[in-house]
């Protein structure tokens, strides 16, 4: 057995190289068809993500050469090799096992620790499983590759704390606020950032939005996208007090929102807390709103430094990820060598059984005034020297194979007994 | 020899450390959450703890409250029963298990006294006014000790969110809205039981001739309680009437429970006050 991946990722290779070797669902589904007409004796598994592009291949027969999945990948994108081969990188045997658990377990992704890939290798898994181009190989290694993933968000702070500027600022409004289902925001003016931060307060629940522009119509158009409501920018501080979150991206050259208007606001509300978010340069809130009681101000720069230090912090639980993955590649490998030392093992104690069998025919038709029991002795004993002898030989194989690379001394075994059957086919020995 | 008193005493403060260490362990970010754990310790410990104190009571004739030991480890239970019925440990992350640090401070100060002789219990101990008079006294000193932890996490998230020093701890903490949600419930549920308590205690000290007694008229302990009921009154107002709010009041939460502890601490400890019975 042989265990290959090639592929290309966002470490390896341009986006727009990317985008020519991409498989969409229907696409990966014919790929998977495709390879398995070209490579019949094997497993694949074609993983394909906005980051990376990956065939895992599993061959029982010949070892799949490197260059026959580059000139799949041509062929089948229609793309000149010259095209993306500088890109590709290619792993077999334990570094494409150990390759496979870095990338669930997000070790290989663009940001350390985001959770999205997990999913999509069992989308990658599930399709192959579908079309039937996974068996036992394929399975277990995928399988696997699920229990570290999963282990390695949960058992570490590798996926703890967010790495965008807008979902930090939501995960701040959660630690002010219990809950966002009977929270309002306003939003001062329109931009990426701003869409993107009440994104994220709508998906985690946000009960009602205000938006605010000084063109009227962009207020409306973000308000009509997340069924808010749009006022005009000279009454938003009316808004003031039944606003808990506030963020503000105007293009002012100067602060909109000033301390003593929110002093008032707070007054109103009977001190209960505001949060606002500036993301605005220049900066459109007051630094002095950061120092009124039960107002939290948050600008640019100190989301900024959030994201920086949750980067920072996931980065030091990498050793810990690294160990697990390295645990769990090992006792892959092990299964993996005991699959390979299996039929080795059955085909030793056959031979050994079919030659005791026909000895003992031979023995026995030669003495026809042996009883039953006499009969059964002779029987017993011819098994127990077979056992006898096995017995070293077997624990031996047993031993070399949980050990590692069992594969030389497979191949003694089999040239010692004479294991034809138990052969891996001739191409695999190029190993 | 050790009693089966003793042996279901052990029990209740092995199950209020584990469940206080499982619980607590997590907001390190060293083991794992296992708030199941948690919450079965806390259960069987109450079990436990409540089948101490029947049993002792049940010996002695009454509410078993004769040594500084039995005060502590019915101080300890309050408190559990607190965080119990209160439920903090529901919140994201949970302030719960950090609300039975006090609870196992108490319990574990009571383990060495308890193998002793208990005191004699005096006449009035078994009157049912005098129970209705001290139960929801400790009750509310529970409560309060709840709402105390709830102020003190609060005063850190408080702090750490202004000054932008975010570290895993604070992601891992409730907000700031949960903690002044269950510190109010909590200063709610105390002003509640202390009201019941204190009331009980004047009708009390009526009904029995005991202001007769100068030691009585002048037991620290009873003005140490007056100012303690007035500052959770205020407090109990205050926030009902949304005037004040945060910070301030997990500040006077906190002084408020200073001066419980010196109330129930301080005053048995150093004085010889007239509601000390050992």
């Amino acid at each position: 057995m042989d265990i290959l991946v090639a592929g290309l990722s966002h470490k390896t290779g341009p986006l727009d190289v990317r985008e020519c070797l991409h498989f969409g669902p229907a696409e990966r589904s014919r790929a998977l068809v495709d390879l398995k007409a070209m490579l019949p004796d094997t497993e694949s598994v074609v993983l394909s993500t906005c980051n990376r592009v990956e065939i895992y291949i599993c061959s029982h027969g010949q070892v799949v050469d490197e260059s026959a999945l580059m000139e799949f990948l041509s062929s089948f994108h229609d793309v000149v090799p010259e095209r993306f081969e500088e890109y590709m990188y290619f792993h077999r045997g334990e570094e494409a096992v150990r390759h496979l658990f870095r990338v669930i377990s997000s070790l290989e992704s663009m940001v350390v620790g985001e959770a999205e890939i997990l999913g999509q290798v069992k989308d990658a898994y599930m399709a192959a499983a579908e079309m039937e181009t996974t068996s036992k190989v394929l399975n277990t290694l995928f399988q696997r590759s699920f229990s570290i993933g999963k282990k390695v968000r949960s058992e570490t702070d590798l996926g703890h704390g967010r790495v965008s500027v807008s979902s930090v600022a939501v995960d701040l409004a959660e630690k002010v606020f219990d809950k966002l289902s009977n929270k309002t925001a306003m939003v001062l003016g329109s931009g990426e950032m701003s869409e993107l931060t009440i994104r994220n307060l709508v998906d985690r629940g946000l009960d009602s939005l205000i938006v605010s522009s000084r063109t009227l119509a962009n207020a409306e158009e973000i308000a009509e996208k997340f069924e808010g409501k749009a006022v005009p920018f000279d009454e938003y501080p009316m808004f003031l007090n039944e606003t808990d979150i506030l963020i503000s991206s105007t293009s002012a050259p100067h602060h909109i929102v000033r301390a003593d208007d929110i002093e008032k606001a707070l007054k109103s509300r009977r001190g209960r807390p505001m949060f606002f978010i500036d993301i605005a340069l220049p900066r459109d809130i007051s630094p002095d709103v950061g120092k009124l009681s039960n107002a939290y101000l948050y600008d640019l720069d100190d989301l900024q430094a959030v994201v920086s230090a949750n980067i920072d912090a996931r980065e030091k639980h990498l050793e810990c990820c690294l160990e697990m993955v390295e645990a769990e590649v090992d006792s892959f490998l092990s299964w993996l060598n005991g699959l390979e030392a299996a039929p080795v093992v059955s085909s030793l104690r056959a031979k050994a059984n079919s030659i005791r069998g026909e000895e003992l025919e031979r023995t026995l038709s030669k003495l026809p005034d042996l009883g039953e029991n006499e009969r059964r002795e002779v029987e017993y004993m011819t098994e127990r020297i077979v056992n006898k002898i096995l017995h070293e030989p077997m624990t031996a194989i047993k031993s070399q194979s949980q050990d590692g690379d069992s594969f030389h001394f497979l191949s003694a075994v089999r040239e010692l007994f004479g294991l034809k059957g138990s052969s891996r086919k001739e191409g695999h020995a190029d190993r | 020899m050790i009693s089966l008193e003793y042996i279901i005493f052990a029990c209740a403060v092995i199950c209020l450390a584990v469940g206080t260490f499982t619980g607590v362990a997590p907001l390190t970010g060293r083991a794992r959450r296992r708030p199941g754990a948690s919450r079965v310790c806390a259960t069987a410990g109450i079990l436990f703890f409540t089948s101490f104190l029947v049993s002792r009571g049940f010996r002695h004739g009454g509410l078993p409250l004769t040594t500084s030991a039995e005060v502590l480890s019915f101080a300890a239970w309050s408190i559990w029963v607190c965080y119990f019925v209160s439920r903090v440990d529901d919140a994201e992350g949970g302030t719960g298990p950090l609300c039975l640090v006090p609870a196992l401070v108490f319990a574990c100060a009571a383990v060495p006294g308890l193998s002793g002789r208990a005191g004699e219990i005096p006449e009035f101990f078994s009157k049912p006014l005098f129970v209705v008079h001290v139960v929801p006294a400790f009750l509310g000193y529970g409560a309060f000790a709840v709402g105390f932890v709830s102020s003190m996490v609060y005063l850190f998230q408080e702090k750490q969110l202004k000054n932008k020093s975010l570290g895993a701890l604070t992601s891992r903490l409730p907000s700031l809205e949960c903690l002044e949600a269950s510190n109010y419930r909590m200063i709610s549920w105390g002003f509640v039981l202390f009201t019941i308590s204190l009331a009980c205690g004047i009708v009390l000290a009526i009904s029995t001739d005991i202001w007769a007694d100068t030691a009585w008229k002048s037991d620290p302990k009873i003005a140490a309680s007056c100012l303690t009921w007035f500052i959770y009154a205020v407090l109990f107002f205050v926030r009902r009437s949304g005037s004040l709010r945060g910070r301030l009041v997990a500040c006077i939460s906190i002084a408020g429970f200073v001066l419980v502890m010196i109330s129930f601490v301080g005053i048995r400890l150093l004085s010889s006050g007239a509601h000390t019975f050992t």
